[in-house]
């Protein structure tokens, strides 16, 4: 049986559609070869699969702690003069326990009131990102 | 219970890119084991224990090479690329000559009929055809008339210059045409 097509008396621009005609005539009609093995064989001499280096486990708990100090930190700093004030108030008359602050009666926190809050959320938050990886 | 449609090559080769998932990568090596080992079989001129091979290690570098892949390309033609880039480098480790010099004439019609025409049953098909080119005309006209690669590109893959991949590829068609119309004439 004739394979390949008819090879053309005169060729065309550089004489090679025919021969592109019969390569791709010729790949796509040979034989299916069984994969018999194959594919496992090509499986098993896979590089073995990637594993993390520890020492960067280390490194990103190193990270996840300091995070954790700097997140926690001024909280609970803040937290403990807080509580502090409110021992002293509490000392000096309960009322002054209901005090409001006066930014927040004004509606002018400030900037530095504000960061103060968001800066240790993010680190908190970069935290717990960095300790789930680990 | 109507069969499972088999997953994309897209699908499986985004779950070895994020999950290193090497049952994927076995699916797809099945998929496209038989093309990469006939296309080999090509070019190495029909040495199946050769090809197979460098079939082995043509799928591990697409393996490596997978994260490079671009879903815009045809992932059998990239396949191939890479199956023919193998095929050179064997052929640079064997220090198999990919220069013109010392190449044996192209074969004309009238000496192949010559040597062929006591065989009644001869069936010259492209794979007796590919035989008689050499390693460097076969990888060069894979690439720019089965993978399209353009001549710059297939001399870059080759490491030769721009005019001797024009070379290759005249002697590699014409060797060819006279065996295919040699075989024509005579069925």
């Amino acid at each position: 049986m004739n394979r390949h097509p008819p090879i053309p008396a005169r060729d065309d621009d550089d004489g090679a559609a025919w021969l592109r005609a019969a390569l791709r005539d010729d790949l796509a009609q040979a034989p299916y070869l069984d994969d018999a093995g194959f594919s496992a064989r090509v499986v098993r001499q896979l590089p073995a699969p990637r594993r993390r280096l520890p020492w960067l486990d280390g490194i990103g708990l190193l990270f996840a702690i300091a995070a954790l100090a700097v997140g926690l930190g001024p909280l609970l700093g803040e937290w403990m003069h807080a509580a502090g004030a409110s021992i002293d108030a509490l000392a000096r008359t309960a009322p002054a326990l209901l005090t409001v602050p006066r930014e927040a009666l004004d509606g002018s926190l400030s900037l530095h009131a504000a960061l103060n809050v968001l800066a240790p959320l993010a680190a908190l938050a970069l935290a717990a990102v960095l300790l789930a990886e680990i | 219970m109507p069969a499972r449609a088999e997953p994309a090559d897209a699908a499986l080769i985004a779950r070895v890119v994020a999950g290193d998932d090497r049952l994927a990568y076995g699916l797809l090596v099945r998929r496209h084991q038989s093309a990469v080992r006939n296309l080999l079989r090509r070019l190495t001129a029909g040495d199946a224990a050769l090809a197979d091979d460098l079939a082995q290690e043509t799928f591990l570098q697409v393996y490596r090479k997978l994260a490079q892949f671009r879903a815009d390309a045809a992932f059998p033609t990239w396949l191939h690329r890479i199956a023919t880039n193998v095929f050179l480098q064997h052929l640079r480790a064997r220090h198999v000559e990919l220069s013109l010099d010392d190449m044996p004439e192209p074969a004309t019609a009238g000496s192949v009929a010559a040597d062929e025409a006591p065989r009644a049953e001869l069936q010259l098909d492209m794979a007796r055809a590919f035989a008689v080119l050499s390693p460097a005309e076969r990888a060069a006209l894979v690439q720019c008339y089965h993978l399209d690669m353009s001549h710059e590109e297939a001399a870059a893959a080759l490491g030769c210059p721009l005019g001797t991949l024009k070379s290759h590829l005249a002697r590699g068609k014409q060797k060819l045409k006279a065996r295919l119309q040699a075989w024509e004439t005579r069925t």
